[in-house]
């Protein structure tokens, strides 16, 4: 708001309460009082002005710029760095998957937009059904956000197949798929602590199937969590 | 003048009221800063996110999202044996629409639309013997986005770039292998990231519409999207 100090006139009588008042107008103004009029409307904000992003490569990969910040991972291509989950993992719950999961602080309202790939398959399981069924359900992979599951991200993996027909065997790899899941948050997320993170349900307990499910593997795979501020 | 340079007074000094001196001189700088308050009040790196303004870089947060992104959480199923970009038309994906989006060529650096989904469509039990086999009817799906501007119903235009085409050719096993691919499905996912381009200027609400359609020969298979996720992002200069 505009600041608004009285001048001294002529016969006033200089008090302590009398300057007090004048330096307490400064002070409420400099100390959050100045709102966008009292700022000059030409162009004058320089790159000097504006603080320089941050580039995080520890543990907790992020990018903090002036009007976004991005969460990100990613895992190569070798097996050591593969996440395995297996068919006795709980009766219908959800497990975060490495990599493909990060917590943050949020410095005020933002977007909230999440890409990822990833690659997945199951194996080792009974495979009496040799048909490479798609139908089969090893597992569900879900987007969740602080704790609360986005079904309009749902991949699902499929059961491998193992022939004993000999033409077939190329069916083996079939069901690997590498998946895609870009997502828009619907509300803007609020100033404070939030959990984004991919969660895998094995399914093997469950309705869906008669199929036994040895592991299935989270293989290569990238994550990118950006937020939006402005 | 925006920054502030109090004058020194020393003791002994006569307290004036003239504004060109003494102490309200320094009132008088404190008050002529508003609408003056410019880089030299600003120390180096002192402006982060808290102090800009919304909508800077991208279309302002909303009290509501809607609009700017879609959900699909349910089987929607496609049957279509030609193309049609259309609002009537048989290959529009249902719930794959979003709109108003607003973008202004002439200001603005970008739209970017990103959709992702889940699809599925069956694979056929085929007679042919020879490995590989090949199946008379086989998936053979194509996927677009469409656009238009306002929200009339009508033809879309297509968007270029966004053309994915999906199928396979060893749709299944023959006969003679013994064993049956009926029932059985393809699952899979697919994305698509597209920077969208526009001629004319002005800041017309675009409308996006995801088709699917099927270009084999033969009956049309289904085609199902169980699960989509499609937003839009408009990056200011």
């Amino acid at each position: 708001m505009p600041v608004s100090i009285a001048p001294f006139v002529g016969g006033d009588v200089i008090t302590a309460s009398s300057v007090l008042e004048r330096l307490d107008d400064m002070e409420e103004f400099v100390n959050g009082g100045i709102g966008s009029s009292d700022l000059k409307s030409t162009a004058w904000v320089k790159t000097e002005h504006i603080a320089k992003p941050e580039f995080f490569a520890s543990a907790d990969k992020r990018f903090q710029g002036v009007s976004s910040d991005i969460h990100h991972r990613r895992r190569p291509h070798t097996i050591q760095q593969f996440s395995l989950f297996t068919e006795d993992m709980g009766a219908g719950d959800y497990f975060p998957i490495p990599s493909l999961s990060t917590s943050f602080y949020c410095h005020g309202s933002a977007v909230l937009d999440v890409y990822a790939s990833f690659w997945a398959y199951e194996t080792g399981g009974d495979d009496t059904d040799d048909k490479g069924d798609d139908n089969t359900r090893a597992a569900l992979i879900k987007l969740f956000v602080d704790g609360t599951k986005q079904d309009s991200t749902q991949r699902r993996v499929t059961g491998h197949c193992e022939p004993s027909v000999t033409n077939l065997n190329f069916l083996e790899k079939f069901h690997r798929r590498n998946h895609h899941v870009t997502y828009r948050h619907s509300v803007a997320l609020t100033r404070g602590p939030h959990t984004v993170s991919f969660r895998i349900q094995m399914y093997n307990t469950n309705s869906y199937s008669t199929r036994d499910y040895a592991k299935v593997y989270i293989g290569t795979r990238s994550f990118v969590c950006n937020l939006q501020y402005k | 003048m925006a920054r502030i340079e109090l004058n020194k007074i020393s003791a002994g000094d006569t307290l004036s009221t003239a504004t060109s001196s003494g102490v309200n001189a320094d009132i008088d700088q404190w008050n002529t800063e508003t609408g003056s308050i410019d880089g030299e009040n600003v120390r180096e790196e002192g402006i982060d996110r808290r102090n800009l303004a919304n909508g800077a870089f991208v279309e302002p947060i909303p009290s509501s999202l809607s609009g700017t992104y879609a959900k699909i959480t349910s089987t929607t199923t496609v049957n279509a044996g030609n193309i049609g970009l259309s609002s009537s038309s048989a290959s529009v994906v249902t719930g794959a629409l979003i709109g108003p989006v607003y973008y202004d060529p002439a200001t603005d650096a970008g739209l970017k639309i990103n959709v992702s989904f889940q699809f599925e469509t069956p694979i056929v039990q085929t007679t042919d013997s020879t490995l590989p086999h090949f199946s008379a009817v086989r998936p053979n799906w194509s996927v677009q986005l469409g656009y238009r501007v306002g929200n009339s119903v009508g033809s879309y235009g297509a968007v270029a770039g966004t053309k994915r085409e999906l199928s396979i050719e060893t749709a299944g096993c023959a006969n003679t292998d013994g064993v049956t691919m009926a029932g059985h499905k393809w699952i899979d996912s697919l994305s698509i990231a597209h920077m969208f381009q526009y001629g004319s200027s002005g800041a017309p609400g675009f409308y996006f519409q995801l088709f699917a359609w099927e270009d084999g020969s033969g009956t049309p298979l289904d085609f199902s999207i169980n699960y989509l996720n499609m937003f839009a992002t408009r990056y200011k200069r």
